[in-house]
């Protein structure tokens, strides 16, 4: 844990300094009359100062002798579907809710998991409708339409 | 007299059909989430969240309280069948629940987790009757410097009754505290810290956020491993306790629905810590016990009334102060709020019906829970066979789902993917969550109390240690941070009994 705790408390401090420098910029104010930036000042200087003592026991401590037993990780699977997570919200208003979430469904299943093609489409298929039943239709919630839209397939499919 | 009247006045409020088949609604979905591992009541009371807002505020938070507290008792289930938690306040369930089963006693454990967690849950609600309305009376005096004072002590209690590093906890207060200054000025109205994104305005949502930092990260770290499941293949027979379960397990119960109470009152404490702390009480107190971890009933049904009796507990700060305990108290008074409603003590003067209603909705609540539970079970194992290769893609959608539906917003859902990896980060570095979410909600009270506390003392911070009830909190706040010289208030005493349970 010493090197993530150095790691997490640095960056930690680095915000806290960021965030102090900014509430300098918007205003203080005085005590009797205190400013846009009198809280965030003093919130960056309490999250800086708690991540202190952290960085100074990570840096200081001593080293534990016995090493923590290494679970096996699977950091490409998370890596997998962050991206995808991420390329999802990206297309999101391109594609819409129907089309975007399906897609993901795919790549979830697919690429982050090993599903056959026909089980992969037939899941994701069947979660993109329902949950667009449910969600859409049911419980009335607005959903990204996107460029193409496809809400007259709902009403068609009803 | 006047008390009698508005408890009646809950229950004509509550048994309304409409509001019946809510809390119906509220208390069955809470189970379901209950039982699936990945997906808590945070993530359910934000993705229904939406859907309330085309129906009766009493109605909206008669529902997302029946998801919270029927949670707890579907955690069990998994707990005890699969060895896998629903809930975290399940967790240390696992411990005797799973044992129990495997020597084909899973019928007794399912039951007697099913009627604890309902004496704990009306034990909670009778004492969140008597407490929250005398508290609610006196909290309208309180003042700036007073609110103040008190959120800093529910924050560094928070801090103090977690698990982690209390360094870290603190930390996770201060960016918590930095993150509720995005959006507008809560005196001044003037924007600060958006970055020019409009949807920043008014801050950043605390469902997106919350969603990512739990949720998202959740589904993450689940996919870094491997999820076993083992379920029995036996028959679930005698769900009902026999005399000898109900004479071992009668002062668990008792014991439980105690500590599950007032550790649910205080910030942090709520469902998880009381089940943990019932444990090892129960453990202490037992004529053997060298038997626990291997399947005794007391280890079932200590917990699982404390966690129960904790989260109706959770709701007197909520409903008395307006004071959000734990993150699904936060999404809770986010609700509230959405309904136009202001939670604390206003909210008895406001909205007495949805003050008394939902109080006596969890009479009817817990009631409910047991009548669905034992006959359900069976469903329930069959939900638990779900693979997790099916069920995080399902996790995901409705994490989208509710984080876009609160303001028909991208933005929120790209924020929320974003938390999504920082809580990630902070489950490997070891930081914990709830610090920040509660930070995060009370950061505006916080400063708006403060500020005017400053402006009505004319800048003097003595305005905090001439009133009584504001300086006892800041004191109690000195001891906790500073006082781990005196062997009471030694935090690691709580963390080591935490740690053994884990182990």
């Amino acid at each position: 844990m010493r090197k993530s705790d150095q790691i997490s408390s640095i960056v930690l401090i680095i915000v806290a300094i960021v965030v102090c420098f900014a509430s300098i910029r918007i205003g203080l104010g005085t005590f009797n009359t205190p400013d846009l930036g009198f809280v965030p000042f003093f919130a960056g200087v309490f999250l800086g100062l708690t991540s202190l003592p952290t960085l100074i026991k990570a840096t200081l401590g001593k080293k534990s002798e016995i090493a923590a037993p290494q679970e096996h990780v699977n950091l490409r699977k998370v890596i997998k579907a962050y991206i995808g997570l991420i390329l999802y919200v990206a297309f999101l208003p391109l594609l819409g809710y129907p089309i975007g979430t399906f897609l993901l469904m795919l790549f979830f299943f697919k690429g982050v998991e090993t599903m056959k093609w026909r089980w992969a489409v037939l899941t994701g298929t069947l979660i993109v409708l329902g949950s667009y039943l449910i969600f859409y239709v049911w419980l009335q919630c607005m959903l990204p339409v996107g460029l193409v839209d496809i809400r007259w397939l709902t009403r068609w499919i009803i | 007299m006047d008390y009698l009247n508005s408890v009646l006045f809950g229950f004509q409020v509550c048994l309304q059909p409409i509001n019946l088949v809510y809390c119906f609604i509220g208390v069955l979905l809470g189970t379901l989430v209950g039982v699936l591992p990945g997906l808590g009541p945070l993530g359910a009371i934000a993705l229904l969240l939406p859907s309330t807002f085309t129906i009766s505020p009493v109605s909206g938070i008669i529902m997302i309280s029946g998801i919270y507290y029927g949670a707890m008792y579907g955690g069990s289930t998994t707990s005890i069948l699969v060895n896998i938690p629903g809930e975290t306040a399940s967790v240390v369930t696992c411990l005797d629940g799973y044992q129990m089963a495997r020597k084909g006693r899973a019928g007794p454990a399912l039951g007697i987790a099913a009627f604890g967690s309902f004496i704990g849950g009306t034990f909670g609600v009778v004492g969140l009757m008597l407490v929250a309305y005398p508290l609610a009376q006196f909290a309208l005096k309180f003042g700036p410097p007073e609110y103040f004072s008190l959120v800093c002590l529910g924050l560094i209690i928070t801090t103090y009754l977690g698990r982690g590093s209390m360094s870290k906890a603190l930390a996770m207060v201060g960016l918590g505290l930095v993150l509720s200054s995005v959006g507008m000025d809560v005196i001044s109205g003037q924007s600060r810290f958006t970055f020019g994104i409009i949807e920043l305005r008014d801050g950043v949502d605390v469902v997106p956020l919350t969603m990512g930092l739990f949720g998202i990260s959740e589904v993450l770290m689940n996919l870094e491993g491997t999820m076993k499941k083992e379920i029995f293949q036996t028959k679930i027979k005698n769900l009902l306790p026999t005399l000898k379960d109900w004479a071992d397990s009668i002062w668990s119960i008792l014991r439980g629905s105690v500590i599950g109470f007032f550790l649910g009152v205080l910030p942090g404490g709520g469902g998880v810590i009381s089940s943990f702390l019932s444990y090892a009480v129960e453990k202490k107190l037992s004529k053997h016990p060298e038997k626990f971890g291997t399947g005794v009933i007391e280890g079932v049904a200590g917990p699982e009334t404390a966690n129960n009796a904790g989260v109706t507990g959770a709701f007197i700060p909520l409903f008395g102060l307006g004071i959000p305990s734990n993150p699904v108290t936060a999404i809770l008074l986010a609700a509230l709020m959405i309904h136009g409603l202001q939670p604390g003590p206003m909210l008895l003067q406001q909205s007495p019906d949805v003050f008394w209603g939902v109080i006596i909705s969890m009479y009817l609540g817990n009631i409910m829970l047991v009548i669905l539970n034992l006959p359900l079970i069976g469903v329930w194992v069959q939900i638990v066979k779900i693979p997790y290769r099916i069920l995080f893609p399902l996790i995901v959608v409705f994490c989208v789902v509710g984080a876009y539906s609160i303001n028909n917003s991208l933005v929120d859902v790209a924020i929320m993917v974003f938390f999504g990896i920082v809580g990630y980060m902070m489950r490997k570095f070891r930081y914990e969550g709830a610090p920040l979410v509660l930070a995060y909600v009370l950061g505006p009270m916080m400063e708006k109390n403060l500020r005017q506390s400053l402006i009505i003392s004319d800048g003097s911070f003595l305005i905090f240690l001439t009133r009584p009830l504001s300086a006892s909190a800041l004191l109690i706040c000195l001891v906790l941070l500073f006082g781990s010289h005196i062997p009471f208030f030694r935090r690691r005493k709580i963390a080591e009994v935490l740690e053994k349970i884990n182990d």
